[in-house]
């Protein structure tokens, strides 16, 4: 697939940034003309996978997260949240729903639960003591002629 | 994310405005509690109808809520409206 448009941001992994993720990614997805509940996907998507790697990837210290979007052909979009904290032991056993290593702390454990049920498809790729990378790609439906040219 | 509390005749009213994400919940959690264990209430009301965005940590923080008000044999209550994406609450059944 040819990448039409890309965009990369690069944040501390302050709790603050969480909304600035989102909304940036929102804000990048807008030229695709999307609808306000394929906007509140993909922002309530970046904000799980945000959200995970500053509660679990970083816990108690700051590290980069790195947030990359790509436009391709056919109005998919791709989004991908790379962090080098702590790694995940068992992504099998961290995507199932209602799993959490932190229960004591109200983590409901939906996490990649909403990031699967709100994109099209969830790749989670994974080493512990390196980080993580969650890519997730969502197709938008077209609505209008003109926008990104293809 | 701000909220307003009123307290009617026992009852604690909570509405909440804005976005209930991870950083919100973290900031209000212990505001909200000490709220919900105060002596003169006996049933909360959270009001969720003027959120603009809710994520998973937010369902956890309401969770939590519930958690509280149950530990201190409350009654509570979650007011809402279509506004937040009806796939979240198909997610949480």
């Amino acid at each position: 697939m040819k990448v039409l448009n890309y965009m990369e941001l690069k944040i501390p992994s302050k709790a603050q940034n969480e909304s600035f993720a989102r909304v940036a990614v929102a804000a990048f997805v807008a030229q695709l003309d999307p609808t306000l509940d394929e906007i509140t996907e993909i922002k309530t998507a970046v904000s799980e996978a945000v959200t995970n790697s500053i509660i679990h990837a970083y816990e108690d210290k700051i590290g980069e997260i790195i947030i990359k979007g790509k436009i391709y052909e056919n109005y998919v979009v791709e989004i991908e949240v790379i962090d080098f904290g702590k790694g995940i032991e068992d992504v099998e056993l961290a995507r199932q729903p209602l799993f959490t290593t932190k229960p004591d702390q109200e983590r409901s454990g939906m996490g990649f639960t909403v990031m699967e049920t709100f994109m099209d498809k969830l790749e989670i790729t994974s080493e512990v003591g390196k980080g993580t990378c969650v890519k997730m790609l969502k197709a938008i439906k077209k609505r209008k002629s003109e926008g990104v040219e293809n | 994310m701000d909220f307003e509390a009123i307290i009617m005749e026992g009852t604690l009213i909570l509405k909440i405005k804005g976005e209930l994400d991870q950083y919100n919940a973290d900031r209000y959690r212990l505001r909200f509690d000490m709220k919900i264990v105060s002596p003169e209430v006996q049933k909360v009301v959270i009001d969720i109808s003027e959120l603009s965005f809710m994520d998973s940590s937010g369902v956890g923080f309401l969770v939590g809520r519930f958690k509280t008000a149950k530990a201190f044999a409350k009654e509570l209550v979650l007011v809402c409206n279509q506004t937040i994406s009806t796939s979240f609450y198909q997610l949480v059944e």
